[in-house]
């Protein structure tokens, strides 16, 4: 059922057997997987059931004094990054469905932090019961499966650097619009909107004794329960177990002052651009198709299918690197605008590809309409024309501990501190982008498939478009005098991890292989927060599986 | 020597070019534009009753005419009177009684692969010389974008800039540098012999291969 904490009598008291904070991904799956277990779930959501409301969402606003929040090319404020309606992030979410890598849950030497304390294999089958809540068929990222499944093309040939894996895209699945039905019919699961949880209650600071809520109106509840979920996101996990000091000063479950630290993101920065060789058969995978579901309840609805590149695992213990991933779009070369305006452009290279490759250049426009003016009695026009290869680039950051959330002196309208975030990368991050650019780039040249650019920090903002017209990915231009290798601007994918990880110990994080607290009894965190490395994947697949098996978890201890 | 080894030669191709290795390579150079001759993507042409101006001044290396035998008849040079090589500073510094020369480059020693171009003795079935058109490419590899690949390149390593430095790191001894570059590619890029040019990375045989061609076409491009 829902309810509208606005309407609800001050000072009201809500019982219930779980409570969850935060009404995302997390907090949907969870409180829905616990229906008709026999236990009474209160979920509490800050916005309502569309957004964004501003004045709740400016409390998500922050200080932001790490490094630049944003994409490479906008710097944006906290409250810009994060939704806080019904849904979550959901509500901008793409849809791209990953599972972690092995190397993921590896103990590395070469890293400080790093390891999960649960095996890859603990979450094989949580990713796919997660499947049916994201819309798509299964978890199955194997290349092989899905040729032999729809029929796309084999994938490129795995070698020791790097690998082929599939995922699928859900369609626009907004978990708040989606399952608001399912929230409302289910009869033991009670959806209070409006309801911003600012402090929870501990006598001893090894247990939560309540959850207190205001509405930005004024009005005042509590909820109290057998077990408590903060499930309200990477950064307002913390924040929220900062600031409830009833105990401790230094917040809640924070003993060995682990709430907030190792922050991390997908690191995500335009590296430079790429030229087929040949329009192989194999790119069809990359650049992805639709599918459609043959069975069960989303029968008939279409998702994506996508091949991405990524070095493996192996690759990234032996040369003591950092993951990455690279998703390609493919569009032919562009007509009549530059790509760069100095040293040498993809138009170039594809001169010189066409001239050493071992098949027919890919198609595409031709070239010869923008090719530079020469007195040269090129055969170029008789050739076919290039094809453009672009990378999306995601990879792995190294956890540091000064990468972290802490609280600002400043509040918010409900009189909470607002978050400090200092975000934190260093020439470690850089080095393993570029190498793992530089490694694609010789595999895909060892390959056949074409070349790639490695500008890192030379893509700039441009006044011309690039591959795509329509300007999902345009304005890009090349500035040589920006490139370097040690000190580029990266962006972030809006993933925001780790600042409650899951550790063996105390000493290392804040939750255990459970998801529960380290230091408290009853008080449970899903999300991105307890990701115990970030890897390559993006997040919100494994969110969802890990509040599955948060589900199985409670249900086996609370009934 | 194998191709590994060439590749490997990449950051000291001219430090370890023995003087026999580069006479091979200024062969295989001279090759290379009978190669393109040959195969019609594109030649060098040369006036055939200008064979004393096109000697060059110094150069104890210069080919005998058994050595050039294999030049063909098209290769020529654009031609012009002594003394206007000023546009070619380099060209002229060096080689001032030349009188074949290339037009001046941005590319540091683009200018000097002219003194392998000049030395090819002239065939008895060239073409009349025509100033305005004394290079010339067809079709085929010399495209405006290799050419600007191969300078490029050249920019980056103008310790190679040499057409016999080049010829030999490539491994082109029959002067096929298309062919070499297409042998040589996937496993310069399986075992890393790689080269970064403007951020694109280009397998080194490739790289040279372009500017190779760049050298030969320096005239135009």
């Amino acid at each position: 059922m829902l309810s509208d904490a606005r309407d609800l009598p001050n000072d009201s008291l809500i019982e219930a057997d779980v409570c969850i904070i935060g009404g995302g991904p997390a907090g949907i799956v969870l409180a829905l997987e616990l229906q008709q277990s026999g236990l009474r779930t209160v979920l509490l959501e800050s916005g309502g059931t569309t957004g964004p409301d501003p004045a709740t969402q400016r409390l998500h606003e922050g200080e932001s004094v790490g490094e630049h929040v944003g994409s490479v090319m906008h710097k944006l404020p906290l409250d810009a990054i994060r939704l806080r309606w019904l849904g979550g992030t959901t509500n901008h979410w793409a849809g791209y469905c990953r599972k972690l890598e092995p190397v993921d849950f590896e103990q590395r030497d070469h890293l400080e932090i790093s390891g999960w304390p649960i095996e890859r294999a603990e979450l094989e089958p949580y990713w796919q019961r997660a499947a049916s809540w994201c819309h798509i068929t299964d978890s199955s990222d194997d290349p092989e499966q899905w040729r032999r499944r729809i029929g796309l093309p084999a994938a490129l040939p795995a070698t020791a650097a790097v690998h082929t894996k599939a995922f699928q895209i859900a369609p626009l699945v907004r978990f708040g619009e989606v399952y608001l039905g399912d929230l409302d019919a289910a009869s033991d699961v009670e959806t209070v909107l409006w309801a911003n949880a600012t402090d929870l209650a501990s006598d001893s600071g090894r247990s939560v004794s309540a959850v207190h809520v205001r509405t930005l109106g004024g009005n005042r509840l509590k909820v109290q329960a057998s077990a408590y979920v903060l499930a309200a996101g990477g950064l307002e996990n913390p924040r929220l177990l900062l600031a409830s000091t009833s105990a401790d000063p230094a917040g809640l479950g924070n003993g060995h002052d682990q709430v907030g630290r190792y922050f991390c993101e997908h690191l995500q920065v335009p590296m430079g651009f790429g030229v087929l060789e040949a329009e192989r058969e194999e790119l069809l995978g990359y650049v992805g198709t639709e599918t459609t579901i043959r069975s069960g309840r989303f029968a008939g609805r279409s998702h994506g299918v996508k091949y991405t590149l990524a070095l493996t695992s192996e690759h990234v213990l032996e040369a003591s690197t950092l993951g990455l991933e690279a998703q390609f779009l493919v569009e032919p070369l562009p007509v009549g605008v530059p790509m760069q305006t100095e040293g040498l452009n993809a138009v170039d290279v594809a001169d010189l590809v066409a001239l050493t490759a071992d098949r027919p250049p890919a198609s595409g426009l031709s070239l010869q309409a923008y090719r530079r003016s020469s007195s040269v009695d090129s055969a170029s026009a008789d050739r076919p024309p290039a094809s453009g290869l672009s990378l999306q680039v995601l990879a792995e950051q190294r956890l540091r501990p000064d990468s972290r959330v802490t609280l600002s002196a400043r509040r918010d309208a409900l009189g909470m501190r607002r978050i400090r975030l200092d975000w934190r990368y260093g020439p470690s991050d850089r080095a393993a982008l570029v190498s793992g650019l530089r490694t694609m780039a010789e595999e895909l040249g060892a390959m056949g498939l074409g070349r790639l650019q490695v500008i890192p920090g030379g893509v700039t903002l441009g006044s011309a478009h690039f591959f795509d017209p329509q300007g999902l990915i345009n304005l890009f231009a090349v500035d040589f005098d920006r490139v370097s290798e040690h000190d580029f601007l990266i962006g972030m994918g809006y993933h925001h991890m780790c600042t409650t990880r899951m550790s063996e110990t105390a000493e290392r994080g804040v939750v255990n292989s459970d998801c529960r607290v380290h230091e408290m009894d009853n008080l449970w965190i899903a999300g991105s927060s307890v990701f115990a490395t970030g890897g390559v994947a993006t997040p919100t697949f494994t969110i969802v599986a890990l509040a599955i098996r948060l589900a199985d978890h409670l249900k086996q201890i609370l009934l | 020597m194998s191709d590994n080894h060439y590749a490997h030669a990449d950051m000291s191709a001219s430090e370890h070019t023995s003087p026999r290795a580069r006479r091979m390579g200024r062969r295989a150079f001279l090759g290379f534009a009978a190669a393109l001759t040959a195969a019609g993507v594109g030649w060098l042409t040369r006036r055939r009753d200008s064979p004393d101006t096109t000697r060059p001044a110094t150069g104890t290396e210069a080919p005998t005419s058994s050595q050039i035998s294999e030049i063909p008849s098209q290769t020529t040079l654009k031609e012009q009177p002594a003394g206007s090589a000023a546009d070619s500073p380099a060209g002229s510094a060096s080689s001032p009684a030349a009188s074949t020369t290339v037009e001046s480059s941005d590319v540091p020693g683009i200018d000097e692969a002219q003194d392998h171009l000049e030395e090819p003795e002239p065939a008895d079935d060239t073409e009349p010389f025509d100033v305005s058109e004394s290079v010339k490419i067809h079709e085929g590899a010399a495209t405006a974008g290799v050419i600007a690949v191969g300078k490029a390149y050249l920019r980056t390593r103008p310790d190679e800039a040499d057409p016999a430095t080049l010829m030999t790191a490539l491994g082109a001894t029959d002067g096929d540098v298309v062919a070499a570059a297409r042998r040589s590619r996937a496993g310069d890029f399986a075992s890393g012999r790689t080269v970064n040019v403007d951020g694109w990375i280009l397998s080194s045989s490739e790289a040279r291969a372009a500017a190779l061609i760049a050298l030969a076409c320096a005239e135009k491009c």
